[in-house]
């Protein structure tokens, strides 16, 4: 599916308004913990979001394939997101659950429109802002500074743009290759044999990167050093993944990462490196989910950046929560990521990619 | 423990300090028990009906956490099982909406039948649960 014309400024269009997304579900859910409406209040809030933000993604992706109309998709986000930054001083509920929603379909729609070039680069562009906006949107929370009509205004802006952008749709879309039902029989054993090691591969990595999200929870310049750090990794990740290869890069990232972020964790600089590696090879696994889902960008997106990343924190709702936190969990993890990554790449497996 | 809501548990006060991961299981418990009387009623096959099941649920526990101050407010108003009885009727009237949205080619008084038994299923174990 083609897009739009001039390819690179709307990545960056929509990595903006991912940015902005993100940071007014960052605003709504600091508000949340900031307003002390009680602890079931603020668990059931931010339960809510999660689910809606997080595991409503694969069903907004199921829906897109069907209809192919991604355009149409972020006019919706972006037209809930303003519905519930107008609401939000009147009932923060249904803000939150407009929000939850919005940021599912913004998150499929988006990111399948930057996979169409089939670069890492293009994905990096659009994910690295939404770290940003939701650690500079909790800030504001976190320090009772209300930006609710600067958020209003962007999010007007950003909906103008999107509405003036052209769609130019490629009437095949991306199908899949001609093979004998056979073939492709054997090879859906393969490429669902590869998801599921990539996805879990992609919770791991995002339950990694919650550790350390929880330590510095309300220490603010170490939360802003890491989201810097994880934008720059995205970013940087995404641009050298394309040149060296999608697997060797993340091989080469999360193989130098795990040390660094267990041996240098009172070191800001050497840790942030590692936060970046970690971050950055989100670009590259998303892109081989995409490949092994051949013909699924919508899917693949889904389950990238919703799916596993929910399977990821739900680690942290159980009552393992203690051993998480700790650097074996970390060195485990780093272990296994390295070792899937391994056998995914067997060249026996492979051939089903 | 106490429910004030429906298959829109997570959409309840409830718990204490381990209330995102009880709600999380009992969520995950409740679209399991769905799925598995989809199946019986032969809806589709189970990672079909089990997607379906969460679809469904989603939409509930949403309107439960939408309407949870009004909930709490039926307390003083209603005995405690009447309280059930409104919920499980609003609980089956939005999720058999959406599963008429999910199964529109299918007969309407199937789809209803098996929204019916599938809450009366998933009520029946919250109704146990709430009593522990």
């Amino acid at each position: 599916m083609k897009f739009f014309k001039n390819k690179l400024s709307v990545v960056l269009m929509l990595g903006s308004g991912h940015g902005l997304n993100d940071m007014i579900a960052g605003y709504f859910l600091g508000s949340l913990v900031q307003l002390n409406t009680g602890l079931i209040q603020t668990g059931m809030g931010l339960f809510m979001y999660n689910l809606l933000a997080f595991g409503g993604q694969y069903p907004v992706a199921l829906l897109l394939e069907k209809m192919k109309t991604p355009k149409k998709f972020l006019l919706i986000a972006y037209a809930l997101n303003i519905a519930a930054l107008i609401c939000f001083s009147y009932y923060i509920r249904l803000s939150l659950v407009l929000a939850g929603v919005a940021s599912a379909i913004y998150h499929v729609a988006g990111g399948t429109i930057c996979a169409e070039k089939n670069k890492a680069t293009m994905i990096g562009m659009f994910a690295a802002p939404g770290v940003v906006g939701l650690i500079l949107g909790g800030y504001f929370a976190y320090r009772n500074i209300s930006i609710l009509s600067w958020l209003l205004f962007a999010a007007l802006l950003v909906l103008g743009s999107l509405a003036f952008l052209t769609q130019e749709r490629n009437k095949t879309g991306m199908t899949e290759n001609n093979e004998t039902v056979s073939e492709k029989k054997f090879q859906l054993d393969r490429h669902d044999l590869i998801m599921i090691l990539l996805l879990t591969i992609i919770s791991l990595r995002s339950a990694v990167w919650n550790i350390f999200q929880l330590i510095h929870e309300n220490n603010y310049h170490w939360l802003i050093a890491i989201a810097a750090s994880a934008f720059v990794g995205k970013l940087a990740g995404g641009w050298i993944s394309d040149r060296v290869g999608w697997k060797w890069y993340t091989f080469i990232s999360l193989g130098f990462a795990t040390p660094l972020i267990t041996f240098f964790r009172e070191e800001i600089i050497l840790f942030c490196i590692g936060i970046g590696l970690l971050q950055s090879s989100i670009p590259s696994t998303t892109m081989l989910l995409i490949r092994s889902l051949k013909g699924k960008t919508e899917r693949a997106i889904g389950l990238s950046f919703g799916a596993a990343i929910i399977l990821g924190a739900i680690l942290f709702y159980t009552p393992f929560r203690s051993v998480i936190l700790s650097d074996i969990f970390i060195w485990a993890s780093g272990g296994i990521m390295l070792a899937l990554l391994f056998f995914a790449s067997n060249k026996k497996i492979e051939q089903g990619l | 423990m106490n429910f004030y809501f429906s298959d829109v548990v997570v959409g309840t006060p409830t718990f204490g300090e381990d209330l995102p991961w009880q709600l999380m299981l009992i969520l995950l418990a409740v679209i399991l028990i769905e799925a598995v009387v989809m199946l019986l009623f032969r809806l589709n096959r189970f990672s079909k009906v089990l997607f379906h099941s969460f679809l469904v649920n989603l939409a509930s526990t949403v309107l439960g956490f939408l309407l949870f101050t009004k909930m709490i407010s039926l307390n003083d108003s209603v005995s405690y099982l009447s309280q059930w009885l409104i919920f499980y009727l609003a609980t089956v009237v939005i999720e058999g909406l959406v599963m008429m949205l999910l199964y529109s080619g299918r007969s309407k008084g199937k789809i209803w039948s098996v929204t019916v038994v599938m809450n009366l299923a998933s009520y029946i174990f919250l109704y146990i649960l709430s009593l522990l």
